[in-house]
Parts: structure tokens; C-alpha cells; sequence
């Protein structure tokens, strides 16, 4: 009776801890990964957004976020990003948010903590944010963003061939420690026996730079692209074309698959990083239509496949150690009480015991959750954008999927340096090389065949209900009776917002795709290629009030959709 | 009864405030910035720049900028307008144009970005013809030891003559924010 008891407390801690420890873990669905490869964001975002907690103490409320940041800028949607990276920032700047938890992590599992990232996440988490920053012009908020990134890493200094140490290494030199000098000597070493170094993320010395010379802090700029210079010396000609050269434009191109997260070793309680897609030196070549470019080609600035190796950019693996070495402790100590005691409660207490160290050993897994849509490397293209509706072109040497043909890219607004975020799609589709511009939209001024009508009602315009866009249909002898007012009545009693505000400065998709937002992707990103370089099928209509205006349309003048302008018998309500 | 008289001893000592939780981030708070529009919006209404001023004075129309932010934490586009329009919303506006010859007017940036829109025509504000700018600059600087942080906060505001560029009103603000755990934590 009293074995079943404590059998009974043994499930039952086994079930506390999968409760509590995650057993399972939050990773994006396989559907999200596939869409995402293949460019196609607005999906996943939506999914995104529409899960996101509002509970920062929620174990995802970081990673969800930081998923959703890269993927909305990827689809060129940075104002809808600024909340999401606003959120991100505040908590990636919190110190100590799991140091409430940390017990529980080591007693039962990683998965209880809030998801921080491993370091270099967090430093990737930082320049998204500043990447966010900048493309919106607020270039003095992505300089805190990027400066946030270059936080100080630890060194436990080289092994005996003379390299970087690895977390196997550390946990043995840990475990010798323990050995030599007592318990706790291996958790002191791990915490105390290594040197603060300054970082090597070069991208954030890079991202620092611009957005000084941005907003014309010259000196602290050169600083910055000197120190990127000096941490990779192939990275020079490309530190002083971004010091002195003559662009206005710069694209911050992800290429490749980041690396994913695995339990390993003993009790997978050890965290390795595999590799998705191989790194490399290969350039990105560009060209410029209407412009020109300091450089031809650049060399990748950050592979994430060295960073996720690399010993200073990872951290907790003193956690796991010791959660692990707790539940084998437990169980080979509570095994023995039960085996050689002769007193029946001794007996029982040990067999619990054993249960509670199974469930430990269990659980004792490392946290897998990892930040899946990092690229595998980064590149930084600085381009002179000197005409209205440029195009253009970036592909990786060697890797003809890679081209990206991008259009209707203008010079800067009010001069200065603008940034551009292009996440290249693993599987991305013909849009991607396409360089057509098939809808009408407010980044465009060229003329396409059937923009003489919104796409609501049958045409090929995207833009926004201004003034502007009516005279255009007007002038094409469209809706000659409705104002620029009833249009956009018309698109609110659709549901679709006209503005980030109207989204409630959240993350929607985009009409063209099914979605409910007018608000166009920028140019010379991604989202703009697939949005706007291919077909979409016709929309259909939601509310009454638009099915009632097309009915009225089409009885009065359903050949006239889209006619040329000087037709008299054009669209009249 | 010692166990109890043990655990009531423990929770006075953690209430009195021996077990505190210490802040966890440096980063600046809303109070902060509340404190700061209230402490430059005392010292520019007590400036000699305003109070020497008369209805005879020659006009002073300030365009304002929004701030520039040189710490190491972000401020929201909005915030930084609003950091700016705090100040000049506590001023006693009408008085100062009735009594010193004070005018505010729409920001540049405001008036280049309705046009652009198409919510103010392009004529809209011909005659806005600031003689001053009111600008602000926050910055920062970080110590590090260990598990603690601090960052001191220095907040600069100017008033700056756009003919001759002196600047002719200047007041700075400082506050610190401190805060212990690990970083990457």
C-alpha cells in the first residue's frame, strides 16, 4: 500500500515536472517554416500576431515577438513592426528576468524560464530592432538598438590545440574543478573563471556605424566600421565604403537558413546547434538601374552557423549540467537507500526518491526553443540610388535561386541614408526574380494596365484613397462620381485598414493576399518583390455595402470597368 | 512556537525592505520622463529669455523639433514629440503671446509630411517663418561590474536663434536608473 503511495508520488512528479518543465516545446508549426522559405510571411505573421500573449511573464511573449519582428520586416512592413520591436527591446534590456525562475530550471527544466535567447539571438534580436529603426528613418533609436547589440562576451579562453573552447570542454573542466577542489568549485569556475571581452558582432560595430553616420555623429561612425574592420579584416573595403563612400542606400540582405537548436549528450541535457544550410564566403553581387554602387560585391559580414558554435555566444550550459547531474544523483542515491535499508519507511522514502530523480532525468533536457527564422549569414549592400523606380538586383555568387530583382526603389525622401531589409527566401518562388511591378500601388509612379480601378472593385490598384489616386481613375473616366471620401467609406466598411493606425499598429496582411490592410510593403524589400512582381486572384467582396456597389456598377456600366479615359461610358454610379 | 515566532520575524525583516527585489532595468521610466518635461517646462517659463520679453519685443515665432536620442535605450517616434510638446503645452500660451510676443508653430517635419499626404495643401503655412528652434537631446552613459548596471541620464533642451545660431536659452536635467541581474538572463 505504502509502495503504491509512493509510486503514486513518483507519477506525480513526473507529471509536475512535464507541467511545469514543458516537455514539449514551443517551436513554430512545419507549415510557418515552409511558408517562410518560400517568402511567402503574410501567413505566418498573421498566425504570429494572432497568438502573441500579452503576458510578459508568458515563456514565449520574447521568442513569439522576435519571430514576428523578422517576419513582418521581411515582408516590408516595418511600421507594423515598431510595437513588436518596441516590446522586444523592453525585455531583451530587462537583466535578470529569469532569476526568479533559475531554481526551478535547474531542479526541473530550462522550459519553465522565459525564452532570452542564447547571446548571440539576443544580439540578432537587437539589430532587427535597429533594422526596424532605421527603415522607418528613426536612425537615432536604431544607433540604441545597434549599440545594444555589441554587449560584452565571456572567454574561457582556448583549449590545448589552441582553440575556442567548446561546452563539453567547459562542462569537463567544470566537472575536473569539482573533483580537484569540492562541490561548487565546477559552478564557480563556470561563473566566475572567465573574461569579460569585447564582442565580435561585426554586424552591430556595422549597423552602429550607419546609423551614426545617419544622423551625423561622423567620428563615433568610423569607429564603428573601424572596429568592424579590425575584428574581420576582410571586412575592410567594405567598413570604408560605408565610411566614405558614396551611397544612400543599404540593404541588410539575410541569406540562408540559421541553424536549429538539439538536446545532446548525456540526458540530452546539452544544447548543439546543427547546421541547415553550409556556410561560406560567397559575395553577393549587385546592380544598379538608375545609380550606381561603392562595391559590386560584399562579403558576408555574420555567419550565424559560427556564431552558434562558438562558446561566447552561448551561455546556460552550467544549468544543465547541474539539473542533469541533480536527477542522477537522486536516482542512484534514492535506489540505494531502498535496496540496503532494512527500515520499511527508509525503504519507501527511497524509492520516491528514485521516482523524483527519473522525473528530473526526464525533464533534464535542454530547451530547444530557438529563433528559426535567422538566416544563416548577413550581408550589407550599400547602393546610390539616384532616380526615381530603381531596380535593383543582389544574388548570392554561385546560387542563381538566390537573385532578387527589386523595383520601384527611390533616393531617399530627405536625403540622407535609407535601409532596406531583404530576406532571401531558401525556396522563394519566380516573383522573386521577376522585377515587374503587375499593381498599382503608392511607392510606384509608373502606370499599369488596370489601375484605372481600386482592386476591390475589379482592377489593379492598391493604392490608398487620396485625392491623388481619384483623379488618376477619374482621368481614366472611372467612378467619376464618387469622391475620394465615399472610396475610402468603402474600404473601412470592408474592414480594411488604410494605415498601421487603423491595424492598431498591428502585423495584417495585405488585401492582395487575402488579408485586410491597404498599407503597401516598401520597396526594395521582399515583401514588395511578392506582392506586387505577381498575379493575384480577384478579390471578393465581404461587406453588403461593396457587394451592393458592384451590383449597382455592374447594371449600369459593367463594360466600362477599366476603360480608358475619354470613354464616356466610363464607371458611373 | 520558536518556528512561528521564526517565520514572523523573517516576513518583518523581508517587509522592512531587507529583501527588496532589485530593479532589473536601467532603462528610462515614464516618471522619469513626466519629471523631466515638468523640470524644463519650471525653468523655461522662469527663463530671463521669456521674462525679459514685452508685447514690444520683436516677434519670436519657435519651431520645434522632436528629440534627438543619444542613450542607449529607444524612444518611440511619438514619445519624442511628445517630450517636446509637454514643454511647450505647459507653457501659458496665450499670455506669451499677448504679454512676451511668443508664437509656437507647426514643426517642419509636421507641415512637410501633411503635404505630402495631401491633408494640407502646398500653401498651407507660408507665413510660419520661425526665428527660433526649440530642441532637445537626451543622452546616456553605461557603467558595468558584474550583475549591476547603471546608467546616467543627462536630458540637454535649447532654444537656438535661427539668424545667428546663439543659443540663447540652454537647461540640462540628469536622473540615474540602476538595476542588478544578468544581462543575458
Amino acid at each position: 500500500m505504502r509502495l503504491m503511495r509512493a509510486t503514486r508520488t513518483g507519477v506525480a512528479a513526473i507529471a509536475l515536472a512535464c507541467g511545469l518543465g514543458g516537455c514539449e516545446y514551443s517551436n513554430v508549426h512545419p507549415r510557418m517554416m515552409a511558408d517562410a522559405d518560400a517568402g511567402a510571411y503574410g501567413a505566418p505573421r498573421v498566425e504570429l500576431q494572432s497568438r502573441l500573449t500579452d503576458n510578459p511573464s508568458d515563456r514565449a511573449y520574447l521568442l513569439d515577438r522576435l519571430r514576428l519582428l523578422i517576419l513582418t520586416l521581411a515582408d516590408g512592413q516595418p511600421a507594423q513592426a515598431e510595437e513588436v520591436a518596441n516590446q522586444t527591446f523592453r525585455l531583451l534590456r530587462t537583466q535578470g528576468l529569469n532569476a526568479d525562475r533559475t531554481t526551478a530550471a535547474v531542479v526541473v527544466n530550462e522550459g519553465v524560464k522565459i525564452w532570452k535567447g542564447e547571446p548571440f539571438e539576443q544580439a540578432m534580436g537587437f539589430s532587427y530592432i535597429a533594422v526596424q529603426k532605421a527603415q522607418v528613418g528613426q536612425w537615432d533609436n536604431a544607433r540604441a538598438a545597434a549599440n545594444a547589440s555589441l554587449f560584452l562576451l565571456k572567454s574561457f579562453g582556448e583549449n590545448e590545440r589552441g582553440e575556442e573552447m567548446d561546452s563539453v570542454e567547459l562542462a569537463r573542466r567544470a566537472a575536473e574543478e569539482d573533483a580537484r577542489r569540492g562541490q561548487g568549485a565546477g559552478d564557480r569556475y563556470i561563473n566566475k573563471g572567465y573574461t569579460p571581452v569585447k564582442t565580435n558582432f561585426v554586424l552591430g560595430y556595422l549597423l552602429n556605424g550607419l546609423a551614426n553616420k545617419a544622423i551625423g555623429r561622423a567620428d563615433e561612425a568610423s569607429d564603428n566600421f573601424h572596429e568592424a574592420a579590425a575584428v574581420r579584416e576582410h571586412l575592410k573595403p567594405l567598413a570604408e565604403a560605408l565610411d566614405a563612400g558614396t551611397y544612400n542606400t543599404v540593404f541588410v540582405v539575410d541569406y540562408g537558413r540559421g541553424p536549429t537548436k538539439i538536446a545532446t549528450g548525456p540526458d540530452n541535457a546539452f544544447a548543439r546547434y546543427v547546421e541547415n544550410w553550409p556556410s561560406g564566403a560567397e559575395p553577393i553581387r549587385v546592380a544598379v538601374e538608375d545609380g550606381g554602387a561603392p562595391l559590386a560585391e560584399a562579403p558576408p559580414v555574420q555567419d550565424l552557423n559560427r556564431m552558434a558554435r562558438s562558446l561566447m555566444w552561448n551561455n546556460l550550459e552550467d544549468v544543465r549540467t547541474a539539473k542533469s547531474a541533480i536527477g542522477t544523483g537522486l536516482l542512484v542515491g534514492g535506489l540505494a537507500v531502498a535496496g540496503t535499508s532494512r527500515d520499511n519507511e527508509a525503504q519507501l522514502a527511497g524509492v520516491g526518491a528514485a521516482l523524483i530523480g527519473l522525473a528530473m532525468k526526464a525533464t533534464a533536457r535542454a530547451d530547444t526553443r530557438h529563433a528559426e527564422f535567422l538566416p544563416q549569414r548577413v550581408y550589407l549592400v550599400p547602393v546610390n540610388i539616384t532616380g526615381p523606380d530603381a531596380t535593383v538586383t543582389l544574388e548570392v555568387a554561385g546560387d542563381s535561386r538566390s537573385r532578387m530583382v527589386l523595383t520601384a526603389i527611390d533616393p531617399p525622401a530627405a536625403g540622407g541614408i535609407q535601409l532596406r531589409y531583404v530576406k532571401v527566401p531558401p525556396t522563394g518562388g519566380e516573383w522573386a526574380r521577376s522585377g515587374r511591378v503587375l499593381y498599382g500601388n503608392d511607392e510606384y509612379s509608373g502606370r499599369i494596365d488596370g489601375d484605372s480601378l481600386p482592386y476591390i472593385l475589379g482592377g489593379r490598384d492598391v493604392s490608398l484613397p487620396t485625392p491623388a489616386a481619384m483623379k488618376r481613375y477619374h482621368a481614366a473616366g472611372c467612378l467619376r462620381s464618387m469622391t475620394y471620401t465615399e472610396l475610402e467609406n468603402l474600404y473601412r466598411e470592408e474592414g480594411i485598414a488604410l494605415s498601421v493606425e487603423d491595424a492598431k499598429g498591428q502585423s495584417r496582411a495585405h488585401v492582395l493576399e487575402g488579408g485586410d490592410s491597404l498599407v503597401p510593403p516598401l520597396p526594395g524589400t521582399a515583401g514588395y518583390a511578392r506582392l506586387f512582381g505577381q498575379d493575384h486572384p480577384p478579390y471578393r467582396p465581404r461587406s453588403r455595402g461593396l457587394q451592393d456597389f458592384l451590383n449597382e456598377l455592374n447594371e449600369t456600366s459593367q463594360a466600362a470597368i477599366g476603360r480608358p479615359k475619354n470613354d464616356t461610358q466610363g464607371a458611373e454610379r | 512556537m520558536k518556528v512561528t515566532a521564526a517565520v514572523i520575524l523573517f516576513t518583518l525583516v523581508a517587509m522592512v525592505g531587507g529583501c527588496a527585489a532589485p530593479a532589473r532595468s536601467t532603462q528610462m521610466t515614464s516618471a522619469d520622463l513626466d519629471e523631466t518635461t515638468a523640470v524644463m517646462a519650471q525653468k523655461l517659463s522662469a527663463s530671463r529669455l521669456l521674462a525679459e520679453r514685452t508685447p514690444d519685443s520683436p516677434k519670436m515665432v519657435i519651431a520645434i523639433a522632436k528629440v534627438q536620442n543619444l542613450t542607449s535605450d529607444l524612444i518611440p517616434e511619438g514619445e519624442q514629440w511628445m517630450l517636446m510638446e509637454k514643454v511647450k503645452g505647459s507653457l501659458p500660451l496665450l499670455n506669451l503671446g499677448r504679454e512676451r510676443n511668443v508664437a509656437f508653430v507647426i514643426p517642419a517635419e509636421h507641415l512637410s509630411a501633411a503635404k505630402r499626404a495631401g491633408t494640407l495643401p502646398e500653401e498651407a503655412a507660408l507665413a510660419r517663418n520661425p526665428t527660433h528652434e526649440m530642441t532637445a537631446t537626451f543622452l546616456s552613459g553605461t557603467r558595468m561590474a558584474g550583475k549591476d548596471r547603471t546608467d546616467a541620464y543627462l536630458v540637454e533642451y535649447r532654444i537656438t536663434s535661427l539668424s545667428t545660431g546663439a543659443l540663447e536659452w540652454v537647461e540640462t536635467f540628469e536622473f540615474k536608473r540602476a538595476a542588478s541581474g544578468i544581462a543575458y538572463d
